[in-house]
């Protein structure tokens, strides 16, 4: 858990910037919404349909919506942004409804006493208002310490890349640490903004208001220091997504990285085609895809019947010319798509499964259903199951064991196959597509350090089989050991 | 001096002063009397500019009060509100200060004002670190008759201030505005015959927005120009008669 501070320090960084942002933002929209209740009605409402989205799709949105103005779309900037955005409704609302329940006779006396607008504003409404709009700020903290756990995936490190990470390779104390962690550092600045708000009551006292808010700068502050001690050398940046095998691999390039003298860093749990276009745009070095992927999902290709050295070339050539990315090698394994069934109840191969499968359900990834080559095998094997059921990566292997479902659609590398006895099916028309797994370096990499590319490659291409890849993740999956531990025993 | 010509001010459909047309000499203090809705408030807010006429001219001391800007305005005209309106949040000695303070005066001039008036208000000087809700209803409507006099107006409003205080309070806060009398040109609205009688030099009758009659306290008595006014005069002193006939 040494990675513990740096996260920690990451997600009070990201969180506390947001807020602050939500509060400078949100604030003068309160007070505008409730000068002008016309326009303060349209505030309101854009910010609760803003609530409505689903904080990850919140945060996956923004990644595409930044990419298309050209902005950096990987990393602080677009979990920031959702946090922000996120954070506003409590705050303007609680400013609206603060300042509307300001009663109207103590109102009336500060402008019949001769204060002006804006003095009547900061001596009188905002004092009286400031409970509930503290109120308002102290919720918008706690989302936003809590929501941030989920800007793993679009890059930005924090504590939730202990949550997503544990969660994949089954790491139940990292899990729990993440949220702890997180939990801790909500209720602390939750604490330390009612303290400030208690000391700004009548009868508190500067000092009791001030020392708490100086204690939360503190704790921004502290969070910035592990920015400007690691700003020599620009490290490495190893993308990874979100299963144990990617975070293995993650492991091993950046092990290799490390001995050719070079800092490296894994940016861990990125969606799948964040890590893409994280790529592209040079916001990660480095990361391993699989060329099955590549073709059916990036590159719109038809899947049906190709082989494995015509998608492993066609997407090296597609990627050099179309991105600028470069393919520097096949890592020597495939991971693809496979079909399982329970081994006492397998069915050998797919042509088999397709007469029973309307009597079975089947699980898969967020992913799979939605993918050209499930298309493909419903088309060329006539599969169509009673039920289809999406479900997160980490669980379908219990789900398939327990009996919730019958059949999945699981990773063939995947140590869990093997550790609960499960059976592949085999796909005798050839419908799933090769899923070599590739190393691939962002556009101008290898020019750029010509050495460290090659040292990389030297270890790594084609030095991992299907063998050697399914026993690193079993050591995760089944026998408890972190990627870094895993990766270490190779070799 | 305050000058209303001809003055109108609408509330929706109806007109809540019509046609208005009011003097109040430098030194005199007017009282304003009627029954509710007739008209008293809506008056007293177009002196200050908490209100804006639809019609007609107000003056105070000769000068437009549109020509002045309303906040700039309010600072010289004292205003003691119905239900008093003290700041729940500032101390009673920030509260009775707090034109002072509008107005830029220095800390220790305003901290010596207000101790004057504390002592002036018959009000204990520690009073000045309490909270308003520590203080008693007329405490509370001393502090507000202090915060008025406070910047020194030129002019001094008062909105039904003690009709939420028990007679005897009343009777003392009475006193101590009719101990000033002279001091100030103001008006004081109520809806309590007998209060302006007492503190008016004169008193001006208002019915359903229209004035009836302004006249010195023993003309209205004697000679009511109206049947509202008589009917107000005739309540008046109903009452009156029935606490004499238990005495």
């Amino acid at each position: 858990m040494n990675e513990l501070p740096t996260l920690l320090a990451a997600h009070a960084r990201l969180a506390l910037a947001a807020l602050g942002a939500a509060v400078a933002l949100g604030l003068p929209l309160g007070i505008l919404a409730h000068r002008r209740p016309g326009l303060g009605r349209w505030v309101v409402g854009v910010a609760s349909v803003i609530q409505t989205i689903p904080a990850l799709a919140l945060l996956a949105i923004m990644v595409p919506l930044l990419a298309a103005v050209a902005m950096p779309s990987i990393g602080a900037l677009p979990a920031f942004l959702a946090l922000v955005l996120y954070g506003l409704l409590p705050i303007v609302q609680n400013t609206l409804a603060g300042l509307e329940g300001v009663d109207a006779r103590v109102v009336r006396a500060a402008r019949g006493v001769g204060m002006s607008d804006r003095q009547r504003l900061r001596m009188v409404e905002l004092p009286l208002a400031l409970p509930v709009v503290m109120a308002g700020v102290r919720t918008a903290t706690v989302w936003t310490v809590g929501m941030a756990t989920l800007s793993t995936p679009v890059g930005a490190p924090s504590l939730g890349n202990l949550i997503f990470s544990g969660l994949q390779t089954r790491n139940h104390r990292s899990v729990l640490i993440g949220c702890v962690a997180a939990a801790a550092l909500a209720l602390v600045l939750d604490g330390l903004l009612r303290l400030a708000e208690s000391g700004a009551r009548p009868g508190g006292s500067r000092a009791r208001t001030l020392a708490p808010l100086a204690l939360v700068a503190t704790i921004g502050v502290a969070a910035l220091a592990p920015l400007a001690s690691g700003a020599g050398g620009s490290p490495l940046r190893i993308g990874a997504k979100t299963f144990t095998e990617q975070y293995v691999l993650a492991a091993l390039i950046e092990a290799s990285a490390r001995e050719a003298g070079a800092e490296a860093e894994v940016v861990s749990s990125l969606g799948s085609t964040v890590a893409f276009d994280a790529l592209a745009d040079g916001a990660i070095d480095l990361y391993v895809d699989y060329s099955g992927t590549l073709w059916a999902t990036v590159m719109d290709r038809d899947t049906d019947g190709v082989t494995r050295d015509e998608v492993l070339d066609g997407t090296q050539e597609w990627l050099r010319e179309e991105k600028g990315i470069e393919l520097l090698c096949a890592l020597g394994f495939e991971n693809s798509y496979a079909l399982v069934m329970r081994g006492d109840e397998s069915l050998e191969s797919i042509d088999a499964l397709a007469a029973r499968a309307p009597e079975l359900t089947v699980g898969g990834d967020y992913e799979l259903f939605e993918r050209p080559e499930w298309e493909a095998l419903e088309a060329r094997y006539g599969l169509r199951f009673a039920e289809e059921r999406a479900m997160d990566p980490s669980l379908m292997y219990e789900a398939l064991a327990r009996g919730d479902v019958d059949v999945i659609g699981a990773y063939s590398t995947d140590g869990r196959i093997a550790a609960h006895g499960f059976a592949v099916l085999t796909d005798p028309r050839q419908v799933i597509p090769p899923y070599d797994a590739v190393l691939l370096a962002r556009p101008g990499l290898s020019a750029e350090r010509p050495v460290l590319v090659r040292t990389i490659e030297e270890r790594l291409c084609g030095a991992i089989d299907a063998e050697a890849m399914r026993e690193l993740n079993r050591l995760v999956d089944a026998e408890g050991q972190s990627p870094v531990d895993a990766a270490a025993s190779f070799r | 001096m305050i000058e209303l010509e001809a003055v109108t001010k609408r509330r929706g459909e109806r007109e809540a002063v019509s046609d208005l047309s009011l003097r109040v000499a430098e030194g005199e203090l007017l009282a304003l009397v009627g029954g509710s809705g007739s008209g008293k408030t809506t008056t007293l807010e177009l002196v200050n500019r908490l209100l804006e006429t639809d019609a007609g001219v107000v003056r105070v001391g000769g000068q437009d009060v549109r020509e002045r800007g309303p906040a700039e305005l309010r600072r010289t005209i004292g205003y003691v509100f119905q239900g008093v309106g003290l700041f729940p949040h500032l101390r009673v000695g920030r509260n009775i200060g707090i034109t002072c303070e509008l107005l830029g005066w220095d800390a220790e001039r305003i901290r010596d004002r207000v101790h004057a008036l504390l002592e002036a208000m018959e009000l204990e000087p520690a009073l000045a670190d309490a909270f308003p809700s520590a203080l008693s209803g007329g405490q509370r409507q001393r502090v507000g008759v202090a915060r008025a006099l406070a910047a020194e107006p030129e002019v001094l409003l008062f909105d039904e201030p003690f009709g939420a205080v028990d007679p005897p309070t009343r009777d003392r806060l009475q006193a101590l505005v009719e101990a000033r009398k002279g001091t100030f040109t103001g008006i004081f609205v109520t809806h309590d015959l007998s209060e302006a009688l007492r503190l008016g030099d004169r008193v001006a009758v208002l019915h359903e927005g229209e004035l009836q009659q302004v006249a010195t306290p023993a003309e209205i008595l004697a000679a009511p120009a109206t049947d509202a006014v008589r009917a107000f005069v005739a309540v008046g002193r109903a009452a009156a008669g029935r606490y004499r006939e238990t005495e």
